[in-house]
């Protein structure tokens, strides 16, 4: 362990001394205030912020902090990402080009404690960078969380709405295996062998579509679905939930969408009711009681569409009642919040002040530095590949294999649903006729039967099934919002993208490298 | 006795190009042993496959065929690695570490306890003459103190075998002047050194055996001291008054005919010896420097590799009567002696020489081991001369008594 620490602190006094991570951490100080200036309206009621340092978000303070930890968040997420592929690209490769590699392979290293120290050295830099872009962030929060005096309830909102940690419940409706059933026996009916039809392939394709699709309801019509595995208040009678939704017209409009949520506790057959109007394509959110929720940590939600129409508006566009439509897998939620014991631990303590502050957002900090901890697994994945590809090839060409995994891991669900769509037009394309003798479109049409077609949907399949996928790293949507990131997503992506990914890749690059001649001259 | 430490059999060694074509063959069929305790030099001009050789003893490069053992393992064992010593053509130190910082790393490469480390990157640096630049990046050092901090980093394991490729490249003659004294203090150590250079002076002066190379195949081997022996001719160095000089002249004359070619000039002190005597009286005047400072010879932590070895090496090298005339030099430890015994040595033999009634051989005490080497070839030269010139006075005088 000794050697592989000598090597890792080597790499990090050498990006330290060479000033990449020094340029990065001042591109950062840089970047993140620039996004404070206010650059939109001059809104000359709040006095709580200075005018240079004041965001122009949704006009409240939760939409101001919402942004400035989108923005933060990102862009510290970017610099790094760039910090890593440049340092992951040539830490290796400079010892071999510079030849220090000379002297270390002559020393009782192993040559897989090169990598690793290497790799460890970047990793540990990259944790404290983040960890210091994450203190400074939570330092800005904590100046744009402050109480404006002129409106004391943002605070609230802000406090309950984003600076918390809250379980996120979504319903529970697709049954994988029966959608994948259903969709085999319609490919075979359309023609395709059962033994082209690949179920791990398809299956996690199902889920994609699944989540992209919404669930029509027409006018007076209902859809209910229920949510399951709602948290248990101590307390049910003061503790109250938030139920999100998303509604969509299924004809543009800009009037509101009238629509009847009911939630029922089936276990005592009692409910409650909200009626709501909300704009079309904007999450909207309401409190829900934790008392509805029954003792199997269940709740029963209906909805019912009231967008009818009123026959004597004198607007006609108000006559015409709308089509709602939304997603089950993604337009709706409910978060719970949960108490957290060290919370509850730090109230006990204190009943005011710096302690009772910190008892109240600190669900909320312990879920940011889990999003931390996501976004350090997705680094710790481009550095073992960046390091791994150096052991064959020189930084040029592995700075191209960093962003090749970048943009795949980008853009991977797009050759999802290109896939899918592929598999689905299979048989429906006719074969093309020819004339007889036209032995160049024979040729071709042959070739592209035979070897395009299998060619392309081979080069889809391993698209979409090797490049990690950065939106399962991606912590921004959720502990913006306060929901919580889960520990067993986490250890997932742990698996998937480290250990699995990022792991064999690097033995692979281990394996290349002990075959590797140093000091070989080029020929 | 002559336990090999490296070995290599039937080595060869060809370099492809992109699509596995041979395209260089950089060493041929080289079979070689190097002995514990041996300073072997490797010699050989650019490209004749001296540092491939030393890149495949070393485990960077493998072998096209053959075999290399070192310490009779293969080169790659982690362990064999643990034993040597090694500084490459050019230093190759990282720029962003300074001196302290690049030996330690080095140290902590070897899995030296923090003490030992401390204590060897103390005792490096007073060697090599660089405490003063100790915080000092390597990108500011120049290229020989950068060199120095190269052997210093080849030394921090206190190995066993020590492979140094053109180690005095970038040094300035006292800086050559000084690995020279490292080599001769390491071979004191039972430590086995494998010197590869262009530079014949610095290996002849060092090293007991030289491999010269040329298109990858070892084309001439054996003692520096047979190589460079020449039989037929015989060098006499004395101050001589021009009487004595006329009368010697006349003698070899009158022995060896007068169609012998003798050449008679004053003896041209070596650019080198001059060198570092300027140096040395600006030092003991104390002349302010930047640069390096005064080296401190020997390492305290380097440990014998052959304690057997260097026991009976004492025990034969003790003071004792010698014949002049039986004076070893085909040892590589009598062609180095240090400039005062050098001097000693030649002004016995001057007198023995100038001393005109009564010629006795004088018994002449073995030095243990000598640093400054230059003296050795003449001393072989001189002794052999002086003893047939002696017999040859001896008997006249019989003659002429008689």
């Amino acid at each position: 362990m000794g050697i592989i620490w000598a090597l890792a602190r080597n790499t990090i006094i050498q990006a330290l001394r060479m000033r990449a991570a020094l340029v990065l951490i001042v591109l950062f100080f840089i970047a993140a205030p620039v996004l404070l200036f206010n650059v939109g309206e001059d809104n000359a009621d709040d006095v709580r912020t200075p005018r240079l340092l004041r965001i122009e978000a949704d006009g409240t303070q939760e939409g101001e902090v919402k942004l400035l930890l989108t923005y933060s968040v990102t862009i510290a997420s970017i610099l790094l990402i760039v910090l890593t592929i440049l340092l992951s690209a040539s830490v290796l490769d400079v010892e071999i080009v510079k030849k220090y590699a000379f002297l270390i392979c002559s020393k009782p290293v192993r040559r897989w404690q090169i990598m690793v120290g290497k790799w460890l050295g970047i990793v540990l830099l990259n944790t404290a960078l983040l960890f210091i872009m994450g203190i400074l962030i939570l330092c800005e929060v904590w100046y744009f969380s402050r109480t404006d005096p002129a409106f004391p309830e943002g605070r609230e909102k802000l406090m309950a709405k984003v600076l918390t940690s809250r379980i996120s419940i979504r319903p529970d409706t697709l049954d994988v295996q029966k959608e994948y059933e259903k969709l085999r026996l319609e490919l075979l009916k359309e023609g395709v062998k059962n033994e082209n039809i690949d179920k791990q392939l398809l299956q996690p394709q199902i889920k994609n579509y699944f989540e992209e699709c919404t669930t029509e309801v027409p006018p007076m019509g209902v859809q209910s679905f229920t949510l399951k595995g709602v948290p248990i208040a101590e307390n049910p009678e003061e503790t109250f939930y938030t139920f999100r939704y998303k509604l969509y017209s299924a004809k543009a409009t800009d009037l509101p969408l009238y629509g009847r949520w009911r939630f029922v506790k089936k276990t005592e057959k009692k409910y409650g009711e909200v009626y709501s109007r909300s704009k079309e394509s904007e999450i909207e959110e309401f409190p829900i009681p934790a008392s509805l929720v029954d003792d199997n940590g269940e709740i029963f939600v209906e909805f019912q569409n009231l967008t009818i129409g009123n026959p004597d508006d004198p607007n006609p566009k108000n006559r015409i009642p709308h089509t709602v439509t939304f997603s089950l897998t993604k337009g709706v939620e409910l978060l719970a919040y949960k108490e957290s014991g060290l919370g509850n631990f730090l109230k006990s303590l204190s009943s005011a002040g710096v302690v009772r502050d910190l008892a109240e957002v600190l669900p909320f900090i312990i879920n940011f530095f889990k999003a931390l901890l996501l976004l350090l697994i997705r680094l710790m994945m481009i550095a073992a590949i960046g390091v791994a590809a150096t052991s064959l090839v020189h930084f040029p060409v592995a700075i191209l294999v960093l962003l090749l995994v970048v943009f795949l891991g980008s853009t991977r669900d797009v050759y999802a649903n290109i896939l899918v769509q592929t598999i689905r037009r299979e048989k429906a394309e006719p074969t093309p006729e020819f004339e007889a003798g036209e032995i160049a479109k024979d040729t071709a049409i042959s070739l592209y039967n035979e070897v395009g077609k299998p060619a392309w949907k081979f080069i889809l399949k391993v698209i979409t099934k090797v490049p990690p996928r950065f939106e399962d790293t991606n912590p921004i949507p959720d502990f913006t919002v306060g929901r919580e990131i889960s520990w067993s997503r986490v250890m997932a992506q742990v698996f998937m993208d480290l250990i699995l990914r990022g792991g064999i890749v690097f033995g692979l690059g281990i394996f290349l490298f002990y075959r590797r001649e140093i000091g070989r001259p080029e020929l | 006795m002559d336990e090999p430490i490296i070995q290599t059999h039937e080595v060869v060694k060809v370099f492809k190009d992109f699509w596995h074509r041979p395209r260089v063959k950089a060493v041929d069929n080289l079979t070689l042993s190097v002995s514990r305790g041996e300073v072997y030099g490797l010699l050989g001009p650019n490209g004749s496959g001296k540092s491939t050789t030393i890149k495949m003893l070393l485990g960077l490069l493998f072998p096209t065929s053959g075999q290399i053992a070192i310490f009779g393992k293969p080169p790659s064992d982690v362990a064999v690695k643990k034993r040597i010593g090694f500084l490459p053509e050019e230093s190759y130190l990282y720029p962003y570490l300074n001196a302290v910082e690049t030996l330690d790393f080095y140290g902590r490469l070897f899995s030296l306890p923090g003490a030992e480390r401390k204590r060897r990157v103390e005792s490096l640096l007073r060697m090599t003459g660089l405490s003063g630049a100790r915080g000092r990046l390597l990108r500011e050092y120049s290229k020989g103190m950068a060199r120095r901090i190269g052997i210093a980093q080849a030394m921090i394991n206190d190995p066993e075998l020590i492979i140094l490729d053109e180690p005095t490249t970038g040094l300035d003659p006292l800086g050559t002047r000084e690995i020279k004294d490292l080599i001769l203090e390491l071979k004191d150590k039972g430590k086995t050194v494998l010197l590869c250079s262009h530079l014949l002076a610095d290996v002849e002066d060092v090293c007991d055996r030289v491999g010269i190379l040329y298109g990858g195949r070892l084309q001439a081997e054996g003692q520096t001291t047979e190589l460079l022996r020449q039989d037929r001719q015989t060098q006499i160095t004395a101050e001589l008054d021009d009487k004595t000089l006329q009368e010697a002249l006349a003698l070899i004359r009158k022995r060896q005919g007068d169609a012998i070619p003798i050449k008679v000039a004053p003896p041209i002190e070596r650019l080198e010896n001059f060198f570092l005597r300027v140096v040395e009286e600006a030092r003991t005047a104390e002349q302010p420097t930047s640069g390096v400072e005064e080296a401190v010879s020997g390492l305290d932590f380097l440990s014998d590799a052959d304690k057997d070895k260097v026991d009976v090496f004492n025990r034969l090298s003790a003071p004792k009567p010698l014949p002049v005339k039986v004076m070893p030099v085909a040892s590589p430890a009598g062609t180095t002696k240090k400039p005062s015994g050098t001097k000693t040595a030649e002004q016995k033999i001057l007198s023995n020489l100038t001393a005109p009634r009564s010629m006795e051989t004088k018994p002449e005490p073995k030095k243990k081991t000598a640093g400054k080497s230059e003296a050795g070839k003449p001393l072989q030269a001189d002794s052999k001369v002086l003893n047939r010139l002696l017999d040859q006075d001896s008997s006249k005088r019989q003659t002429d008594k008689k």
